[in-house]
């Protein structure tokens, strides 16, 4: 016997053994061992472990399978865990992973990972607005290989593993520097996301597998391919682009531009091909297409088109073109390559932004090859001129035949004029803001510049990439919503997250490769080190959530009930992620980190300790206007009972905010949620809040209008009316007018609005108790606005004063309701539609009615920001 | 002395002499361009030198062209650079040869921009739909020559209204108002002047909004309709048929104006062959409008609706009628009363 072997078997011994001394950690290392999350692309079949292949781990080490966070150095020696994977040897090609022990880990620390970015800065690709350069290597899989995709991933997956030395960071950053080990990683992720039988029935077809194996042997097309989108059925995405390779002959020629002046555009249609297979692939833009006629079958044939199917799917019985929008898409942008029609830094984008351009909207009319080629010719700008581009189609709510641009009416009749180029009927007939922005976004990546379409609260807009960063247009708000994005969540912070994340291109490229790294090895029942590999990938490139999400299915069972594990881990995410993105940070702590840290601290103080991690870290000048509110009220009420607990968090909020008032809506949420303690608790509360003011006053704005929206927000008038006091009148000045009536009651009533306004930061949209003068009230913007008033007490109205900040033109079919309990309501008054008067005087002659509520209303279809300088109401009686 | 040989060398020299100077004269920046000019002003081709490839090559295949320069006429021509970043090559030269020149309304790359002799704009063009798709711009080509035939004509019509007052000069002012550039900034103040009755409509032509013309009618300033919103069609027609009747405003105006009515009176019961009546007018003021093509298809869509009633519908709508009276009759009555205790200013 080799000594290998009778090594091995000391090793299993050894954890019979250590299973025995300590029961408890089977449940945990079964679950680990099996890992099915581990090596999770949740909608792919993966290959289940067997029972044989059980790992051999070193049980002296307690806390296995994860890195000291704090840096502090790991004294365990995690033992090699995937034993010898029998498949690995079945073509009697490889060799596995010989000796154990070359696996040892070994920690990794912050000075480590900052050592690793420097370096990947050094190479000069961390600017991201370059494409990745991978080494020049190419394998010499023959198309035959390709054919049998299971038998090719376990062969990549034993020679991955013949090469690994140990998984600590220098053997790893040695590891990948080897292109060959690149290479391995891209195409075992590629297989990894494919259904293989699929891909297998797909590599069949002799012309697809002949046209595509030259790009899957080639490592910078498919490390771009595999990790610069998210790369769900690869299988579907594979057979696209085989289509677009014989639709396109040419696609591998390289176009030298200008006579070689300007950067060539090599390999740029094939990672144009790429970027499109893959997001009409995830977008499901693909197989709902109309059966072909006879004739157009004929036409597919006349220009050299083999018919193409699904994977899987029946050849020749297909009459469906199942990939014509993506292949008209292609087509597009290859013949503006070859006519060097692009905007001339399109073949310098990075791939992920190439996804933008040319992987938007492939269901909709504006993304048609004739509609992009349109724009093309008509609307080429500088990059930046896109933010205007949208204001080149006029405003029209109502068409010139008096249909509404809601109905199905409004571009009917214009049809003819314009066949299959929805942007010139646009910019012809009209559009209202979802046509704008769709233009702009359209005109845009038709010339090879990235865009993309936003949704904000009752508007849309679109933002536009340059200078390194996405820039808002036809944008009202800042809480946008990308309506669609390459990976993950469609926000816009999660939008930010990942474009900071790709532009430190090659570090990211080096933690997607761990991060496949530990995926396979997860597979190959290793998991302790998969989770190893988990953890220096999350630590090299914090910001890429994916991983996270391996990491955290894996290490919420292994890290157990271990708190100070975790609040290594919490710190970690805070540090690294909540000073750029901190609402992606919250939701991060909310969905991943808090479910399962917060069942292992016990002590308040620990979890204090957690929480003051994340709002120390907050660093950017950027409002809240994500829902903080959930990462709040899940920290408060883990807390529990005490009051000494819950005081010190508000203490820690309060002293936090003070630093980055910008973050006031926090303070919101403490006076609301402080007013449902009770009146004691409240109060302390308020002497937070006046004492961080005392100590910044420089936050005072900000912090009061946090005070003044948790007022609103609670209908506290008085409190609402004390923090107000400062702003109300400032600087106004009022037109002449006459009193409506006798005396003055309004004064000192709280102004309740149907939608606060959007702008959390700007303490005179939300300082709205009434004074002498009227106070000032400022909405939001949309239909069927109310301003309600809260008299301080009952009262016969004799007459009312509204004055609108810039006159009343604005303003139809709003009116006056009244009503004394604030439940039912009276209509007192219809207002004249769009007056030109400053200001609105309703007199009552006779028949006072008696009221505690006024409510001012903007009408149900009227769309429009409430902003008044002033509302007076006056008694019936004789003035005193 | 001067032989019959060598006289005719001479009358070809001074005959080419005398096309060089008719011929246009280039410049390398703007302002020398517009010191150079004469009364055919000053031609600005834009391109972006390190963003659009195309615009770098039209300016060989087009804005160099011989077909280029005799469509300028004795126009200055100077070719502008624009580029996307401050640090590509050659763009610290950009803004010397631009100068005094305004910049370019960036909807497309090229675009050519005309300038009379003063440096006033009063005329430009760009993208495909105005140069042609073929790199020679056949389309831009014939664009030049148009705009420059109408700077010129205003110019000539300017000088000839000047010595003139009254309807005299308020005719001439009229067709400059009809040319396809840019007016004078003082246009409309002079025509008021010589005009000041409108008699030969060139004021009304030229302050009509179609746009406003339409809200003003759908009572809708921003432009969304009020879903409970009535038409007074007979008012409407009555507003509507003054301007389309009027040859004196521009067709496309007219042409809308029929427009607006002809949608909101498609929704009422009125007869086909009339709505048929109302498009094909549209047709008639000026087929070759997009309005006046899209008569066909409107015809189709909507001529062909057939509104006859039967007497259940003749009663059912009758008595909506009566209702919708009703309600209109309490609500005014509501209103004087409220308007008894209520007053408001």
């Amino acid at each position: 016997m080799k000594p290998r072997y009778v090594y091995l078997i000391i090793l299993a011994l050894g954890l019979a053994g250590g299973y025995m001394a300590a029961p408890g950690l089977l449940p945990v290392l079964e679950k680990a061992i099996h890992g099915e999350k581990v090596v999770a692309k949740p909608d792919k079949p993966k290959t289940e472990p067997t029972q044989k292949e059980t790992p051999v781990v070193d049980t002296k080490d307690k806390e296995s399978g994860d890195f000291d966070w704090s840096g502090e150095p790991d004294d365990g020696m995690d033992r090699l865990a995937d034993a010898e994977d029998p498949d690995a040897f079945q073509d009697g090609e490889e060799e596995a992973i010989t000796e154990d022990d070359d696996l040892e880990g070994e920690n990794v620390t912050p000075e480590k990972i900052a050592k690793y970015r420097r370096k990947g800065k050094g190479q000069g690709e961390d600017d991201g607005l370059r494409p990745v350069r991978e080494p020049a290597h190419k394998s010499n899989f023959s198309p035959a290989v390709w054919k049998q995709p299971k038998v090719l991933k376990r062969r990549l997956a034993g020679r991955l593993r013949t090469r690994l030395k140990g998984v600590d960071q220098d053997s790893i950053e040695k590891y990948l520097q080897d292109p060959e080990v690149r290479l391995m990683l891209a195409q075992w992720e590629l297989l990894n996301r494919c259904d293989l039988d699929a891909l297998s029935a797909l590599m069949k077809d002799r012309v697809a597998c002949e046209s595509l194996a030259p790009l899957l042997n080639d490592l910078q097309w498919v490390a771009d391919f595999v990790y610069d989108g998210e790369l769900t059925n690869g299988e579907v995405a594979l057979s696209m682009l085989a289509h677009f390779r014989q639709v396109d002959p040419k696609m591998d020629e390289e176009v030298l531009v200008d006579g070689g002046d300007k950067p060539s555009n090599v390999g740029l249609k094939r990672r144009v091909a790429g970027a499109i297979a893959i997001q009409f692939t995830r977008n499901g833009w693909y197989g709902e297409d109309k059966e072909l006629s006879k004739e157009e079958l004929e036409s597919m044939k006349d220009l050299g088109y083999i018919m193409p199917t699904l994977p899987g799917g029946k050849k020749g019985k297909n009459k469906k073109d199942v990939y014509r929008a993506a292949r008209e898409r292609y087509l597009y942008f290859a013949e503006s390559i070859d006519q060097d029609r692009l905007n001339g830094y399109f073949a310098q984008l990075p791939t992920w932004l190439i996804h933008y351009c040319c992987g938007w909207k492939g269901n909709s009319p504006f993304g048609s090859a004739n509609t992009m080629r349109w724009l093309r010719d008509n609307c080429a700008a500088p990059s930046r001129a896109y933010t205007g581009m949208a204001f080149q189609v006029p405003y029209l709510p109502t068409n010139v035949y008096g249909d509404s641009i809601f109905s199905q009416w409004y571009y009917q009749p214009f049809d003819v004029l314009y066949p299959d180029n929805f942007a010139k009927e646009t910019r012809d007939v009209g559009a209202v803001c979802g046509g704008l922005s769709h233009f702009g976004t359209s005109a845009a990546c038709a010339n090879g510049v990235p865009a993309i379409t936003m949704g904000e609260p009752g508007h849309c807009a679109y933002a536009v990439f340059f200078d390194g960063k996405w820039h808002g247009a036809n944008s009202l708000s800042e809480d946008r919503h990308p309506h669609w994005s390459s990976w993950g969540e469609f926000t816009w912070s999660a939008l930010q997250m990942q474009t900071a994340m790709y532009m430190q291109g090659a570090i990211t490229r080096d933690a997607q490769m761990v991060c496949t790294l530990a995926t396979m090895l997860g597979e190959h029942n290793n998991p302790v080190n998969a989770l190893k590999l988990f953890e220096l990938s999350v630590q090299m490139q914090p910001l890429y959530r994916p991983v996270w999400d391996f990491y955290m299915d894996t290490a919420a069972r292994s890290l157990g009930k271990r708190p100070r594990k975790w609040l290594g881990v919490n710190e970690f995410v805070c540090t690294s992620i909540t000073p750029e993105h901190p609402e992606m940070c919250s939701k991060f702590l909310l969905e991943r980190i808090y479910p399962s840290m917060l069942k292992t601290l016990r002590s308040p103080k620990q979890k204090l300790a957690a929480f003051e991690a994340y709002f120390k870290s907050l660093n950017i000048n950027e409002k809240a206007q994500w829902e903080f509110h959930l990462l709040l009220d899940m920290q408060y009420q883990s807390l529990g009972k005490a009051r000494t607990h819950k005081e010190k968090f508000m203490q820690i909020l309060v002293d936090n905010v003070a630093l980055h008032p910008e973050f006031c809506q926090m303070i919101a949420w403490a006076v609301k949620t402080a007013h449902g303690e009770g009146k004691p608790f409240a109060k302390k509360v308020m002497a937070m809040i006046e004492k961080a003011i005392q100590d910044h006053p420089d936050s005072k704005d900000l912090i009061s209008c946090g005070v003044i929206r948790g007022a609103e927000e609670i209908g506290d008038m008085e409190l609402a009316n004390l923090w107000s006091q400062d702003y109300l009148d400032s600087g106004k000045q009022m037109p002449e007018y006459e009193p409506a009536g006798g005396n003055l009651v309004s004064a000192g009533g709280l102004v309740t609005l149907s939608k606060y306004n959007d702008d959390q930061s700007n303490i005179i949209h939300h300082a709205a108790a009434l004074t002498e003068k009227g106070g000032h009230i400022y909405s939001a913007f949309g239909k069927h606005q109310t301003v309600t008033v809260e008299l301080p007490k009952k009262t016969r109205i004799g007459g009312i004063i509204i004055i609108p900040t810039n006159g009343c033109g604005s303003y139809r079919t709003w009116k006056i309701d009244i009503s004394a309990d604030g439940q039912t309501w009276k209509t007192l008054t219809e207002l004249p539609d769009g007056s030109k008067e400053p200001y609105i005087r309703v007199c009552i002659k006779r028949s006072h009615p008696t009221a505690k509520f006024i409510r001012i209303d903007s009408g149900e279809d009227q769309l429009v920001g409430i902003n008044f300088k002033a509302i007076l109401v006056y008694d019936n009686k004789k003035v005193k | 002395m001067i032989t019959r040989k060598s006289s005719k060398v001479l009358a070809v020299v001074a005959l080419l002499l005398g096309s060089l100077v008719q011929a246009a004269q280039r410049a390398n920046t703007f302002d020398e361009a517009l010191e150079k000019a004469g009364d055919d002003g000053v031609i600005a081709y834009c391109y972006g030198p390190d963003w659009n490839a195309r615009s770098v090559k039209l300016l060989q295949t087009f804005w160099k062209s011989p077909a280029a320069e005799e469509a300028a006429g004795n126009a200055v021509m100077v070719a502008v650079p624009f580029y996307e970043r401050d640090d590509a090559k050659g763009a610290d030269e950009a803004a010397s040869i631009r100068g005094k020149m305004p910049a370019p309304p960036f909807s497309v790359c090229p675009t050519v921009m005309f300038f009379d002799k003063s440096g006033r704009k009063y005329a430009d063009f760009q993208g495909s739909d105005y140069l042609g798709s073929d790199d020679e711009c056949t389309e831009g080509v014939k664009n030049i020559a148009k705009y420059i035939q109408a700077l010129r004509k205003q110019q000539e019509l300017l000088a000839q209204a000047e010595g003139k007052v009254g309807l005299e000069k308020a005719k001439l002012l009229v067709e400059v108002g009809n040319l396809p550039i840019e007016k004078p900034a003082d246009f409309m103040e002079q025509l008021e002047l010589a005009d000041p009755t409108d008699k030969l409509g060139g004021i009304r032509r030229h302050k009509f909004n179609a746009l406003q013309f339409m809200y003003k009618q759908l009572d809708t300033p921003d432009g969304f309709l009020k879903p409970d919103f009535e038409a007074d069609y007979a008012q409407m027609k009555k507003d509507c048929f003054e301007i389309v009747e009027d040859e004196a405003y521009d067709p496309r105006d007219r042409q809308a104006v029929l427009n607006l009515y002809i949608g909101q009176s498609r929704r009422e019961a009125i007869q086909a062959n009339q709505l048929k009546g109302f498009i094909k007018k549209v047709n008639k003021i000026d087929p070759n409008t997009d309005y006046g093509k899209l008569s066909p298809t409107l015809v189709n869509l909507w001529g062909n609706i057939k509104h006859k009633l039967t007497s259940e519908e003749r009663k059912a709508a009758r008595e909506a009628k009566r209702a919708k009276d009703k309600e209109k009759k309490a609500k005014k009555r509501d209103q004087r009363r409220a308007a008894d205790t209520i007053e408001i200013e």
